[in-house]
């Protein structure tokens, strides 16, 4: 007796391969309804068809002889299957007669359409499958010769593999040689329609899983029935993730804009209904230990001639990256202006940090700035909790993520937050929000210089931080220009001070001993040699030399400002300096000089410069202090710093004009009034020279009664990190 | 003969005022700062005051504003001495001297402006407006 395998017909295994050639055969090369025609020619049968096995149904691929009734539809129910008995069988079946197998004699097909003899050959996949048959019946019965056999059998052999992968280069060649399927005058159930309808299906399978958007289709009952790769892709799911799996995992962190929790009947693909689409709907996939996803979604209903809703169909577009660079470049807008804006060194740069920081959600950023004595300086700090934070005022070159981005002067990124200010040393801690957080630091340029450093800590270290790096470039960039730009009216606005002191220098200054030369040379001219003659010479001597002082010192002032290195550096026994200078100051006649030194105190400096530092400071005290002042004179060691200190009893300098004194040709008026001649270059040449030390000189406002400058000059050129490394190795 | 003093603190161009204006027939005071210059208008009462403007203690301005704020003095000519560029400055005009001479001067042009501020007299100096000299040398 003919058996039905269970086991066999239901194997998951054979299911599936089956289930995927009804895709894939629609794009076999081959006419289906010839083959079915040739194998009952062959075997001299009345009807034959070519079909795939499911565990539900037959899918008829080609068919040939049919009655009337059963080419109605391509798709027939188990019931009808006599290809299920080849399968089962496993290898060519014959039956002669059916009425008498005891299994087949109350078969529908013998009953209804007088099926008297069958014959049939399994179709094979590539691993071996059997996933569907050649069958060949007959309406008599009649013996199947050995010759029908071998004929059934060179059919399956012309057919296999039966291909059970989607090819999409295979479907669309083949679809290139197919009418288009809209194309009209086809009858619904002809065979040509039923492959162009397979075919459609592979194409249109292909189709979605190649498509870059996420593509989703509900039924009318509101449970999803399709779903493509890239709609697995944008829920982290992999690729082959079960449907229900995916849409359930969807719905489970999708959030509305505004944060808020959705239901999956929110869900846009949901909502659409008979006469309702849905364009551009936003929503935000909330995606643990990563950042979120913004979906943007569009969802149409799907609905029948008959005005029925079928269900609909939606996607979802990943527009994060969109929506993360237009945050960007918003922000970097709106920093642009803000820098535009700010006239002066206004507290803007926080204001900057901020914008941005929020706009790309840094949990934290700060920005730092070059200042003197090589350290960078913190400017603003910025935390998403709102408080400023804590953390070192200063880093030095390589200290930390950001101090490396300086030295190194290109964007460094650390997988861990604490990497921002220390070290593995570590002597410094930013006060950082909780761990989990990636950080960056970027250079700050003006030209080729650093001069500053942007940093920040972005959320989820193992994300691409691209956009981050990006936008914090961008971002430096412009705070780069800023600097530049402040600088130039920096610049501009010394420029112009100088030109009106200058005025004032050529008017008090030059005037004065011109004067002189010019009436004792009138005087002489007009009068001839007579007794005040060596008087008058001695005049225009007196005041030629001050004028040359004036002109030395101009071009002093020039050669130190233009050479790119005007400090030749070495090692300088500061202490050695002072002493001479005070010996070289005027003993007598003058204020009492009082010096306070250490025995030795060697730094890094030009010796003759420094000398020029002491000797101005020395004079101009000396000068502006009557007889019977005091000047005092002073050394001393505040670690690695040197604090030469120049003290006076003499005229002062009045408290408004303080700001002005390091300002070149100006003079405190009441010096200019004191009958002592200058150039009102020495202290900006002293400050000159003592920055290019990298040090820094003040007036100290606490002094009483005179006026006190306090030069402070790092001993060692080096940083205290390196020093404290070759300290070491020493 | 008419009595000039002449306060400069620059000596040396004390010295060549002192002696242009004694070779042209004035009696010549002089003063090397400002406070002193004061006294000397107070207790000589010169016919005439030629000031240098940068001078320690009192300068040239104040000078002159002291000599107009005193009824006694007010109306004694002055002529201040500048080293600056411009002869507007507001320290000066507020001052009301009679003239502002800007370094390096001719030595004859000076005599002649000194002899025509002698010539002048005591004068009053209310209208800041119009420089006195000229007033005095248009009438």
């Amino acid at each position: 007796m003919v058996q039905l395998d269970h086991a066999v017909l239901h194997a998951p295994d054979r299911v599936a391969a089956a289930h995927q050639a009804r895709r894939s055969a629609p794009g076999m090369p081959v006419p289906f309804d010839a083959i079915a025609r040739m194998a009952a020619r062959m075997t001299r049968a009345r009807s034959a068809v070519v079909s795939l096995v499911c565990d539900d149904h037959d899918d008829l691929l080609g068919a040939h002889g049919l009655p009337a009734q059963y080419a109605q539809s391509r798709q027939w129910p188990p019931r009808h299957s006599l290809c299920r008995y080849v399968i089962s069988h496993g290898a060519v079946l014959a039956v002669a007669d059916v009425t008498a197998d005891g299994n087949l004699r109350s078969h529908p097909l013998v009953a209804d359409s007088a099926i008297r003899a069958f014959a049939g050959v399994p179709l094979r996949d590539s691993h071996g499958r059997p996933v569907g048959a050649v069958t060949v019946a007959d309406t008599t019965v009649r013996t199947w010769t050995p010759d029908d056999v071998t004929a059934l059998q060179e059919i399956a052999a012309l057919l296999e593999p039966i291909p059970t992968q989607v090819d999409a280069a295979a479907t669309l060649a083949v679809l290139g040689d197919y009418p288009a399927p809209s194309a009209a005058g086809r009858p619904a159930a002809s065979v040509s329609a039923t492959v162009e309808a397979d075919v459609q299906r592979g194409f249109i399978a292909a189709l979605m899983d190649s498509l870059p958007i996420g593509v989703v289709a509900f039924g009318a009952d509101r449970q999803p029935v399709m779903g493509n790769r890239t709609l697995r892709e944008i829920s982290d799911q992999p690729p082959h993730a079960p449907l229900e799996g995916v849409v359930a995992s969807l719905a489970a962190r999708l959030r509305r804009p505004d944060g808020t929790p959705m239901d999956i009947s929110d869900l846009p693909v949901a909502t659409a209904s008979p006469g309702r689409t849905i364009r551009e709907a936003e929503a935000l996939l909330y995606r643990p230990g990563a950042p979120d996803r913004h979906l943007r979604c569009t969802a149409a209903p799907i609905v029948a001639s008959t005005g029925e809703l079928l269900g609909a169909v939606g996607t979802v577009t990943d527009v994060t990256t969109h929506r993360r660079g237009q945050d960007a470049s918003l922000a970097q807008g709106r920093v642009a202006i803000l820098l535009n804006r700010a006239d002066g060194p206004a507290a803007v740069l926080p204001e900057v940090l901020q914008t941005t920081a929020a706009a790309m959600r840094w949990p934290y950023a700060s920005l730092w700035l070059v200042d003197v004595g090589d350290v960078l300086r913190c400017e603003a700090r910025w935390t998403a909790s709102g408080d400023a934070g804590s953390g070192p005022g200063c880093l030095e070159l390589g200290e930390g993520l950001i101090g490396r981005a300086w030295q190194e002067q290109r964007t460094l990124q650390s997988p861990n937050a604490s990497d921002l200010c220390s070290d593995a040393a570590g002597s410094s801690h930013e006060d950082l929000p909780p761990s989990g957080s990636a950080a960056i630091a970027a250079p700050i340029h003006d030209g080729d210089t650093v001069v500053g450093v942007l940093a920040c800590l972005v959320p989820f270290r193992e994300a691409d931080h691209t956009g981050d790096v990006t936008q914090l470039e961008n971002t430096g960039e412009l705070i780069g220009h800023y600097i530049a730009r402040r600088r130039a009216a920096d610049l501009g606005q010394q420029l112009m001070r100088a030109k009106d002191d200058f005025v004032a220098l050529v008017g008090h200054e030059l005037r004065t001993p011109v004067t002189s030369i010019a009436s004792s040379v009138q005087m002489l001219q007009a009068d001839g040699f007579d007794d005040d003659a060596p008087r008058l010479l001695d005049a225009i001597g007196r005041n030629a030399h001050t004028l040359q002082q004036v002109i030395n010192d101009l071009l002093d002032m020039a050669q130190l400002e233009s050479q790119p290195r005007p400090i030749r550096f070495d090692v300088v026994d500061l202490a050695a300096v002072v002493a001479d200078a005070a010996q070289r100051a005027p003993a007598a006649g003058g204020p009492r000089l009082h010096t306070s030194l250490p025995p030795t105190c060697e730094i890094d400096g030009d010796s003759s410069r420094l000398t020029q530092v002491v000797e101005n400071l020395l004079s101009n005290a000396m000068k502006y202090t009557p007889a019977g002042g005091e000047v005092h004179l002073s050394l001393d060691l505040d670690g690695d710093v040197a604090v030469l200190a120049v003290a006076d009893t003499g005229i002062g300098i009045p408290p408004e004009e303080r700001d002005h004194l390091f300002r070149r040709f100006y003079r405190a008026s009441n010096a200019r009034n004191s009958g002592k001649s200058g150039t009102g270059l020495g202290l900006v040449m002293i400050r000159t020279i003592v920055e290019a030390h990298r040090g820094t000189v003040h007036l100290d406002p606490d002094h009483d009664g005179g006026t006190r400058f306090v030069v402070r000059l790092p001993r060692r050129r080096t940083t205290r990190r390196r020093a404290m490394a070759t300290a070491a190795t020493a | 003969v008419t009595v000039l003093l002449i306060a400069d603190d620059e000596p040396d161009v004390l010295f060549v005022l002192e002696r242009i204006f004694t070779r042209a027939g004035f009696t010549v005071l002089t003063a090397t700062d400002g406070a002193s210059a004061l006294q000397t208008v107070r207790t000589q009462r010169p016919d005439v005051v030629l000031t240098d403007m940068n001078m320690p203690g009192l300068t040239g301005a104040e000078l002159c504003r002291a000599v107009r704020d005193d009824p006694r003095l007010s109306g004694t000519p002055v002529a201040i001495i500048s080293g600056g560029l411009i002869s507007t400055d507001p320290a000066v005009t507020g001052a009301h001297p009679c003239t502002v001479i800007l370094k390096p001067f001719e030595h004859e042009a000076l005599i002649l402006l000194i002899r025509r501020l002698a010539d002048g007299g005591p004068h009053g100096h209310r209208d800041a407006t119009v420089p006195c000299l000229q007033a005095t040398t248009t009438t």
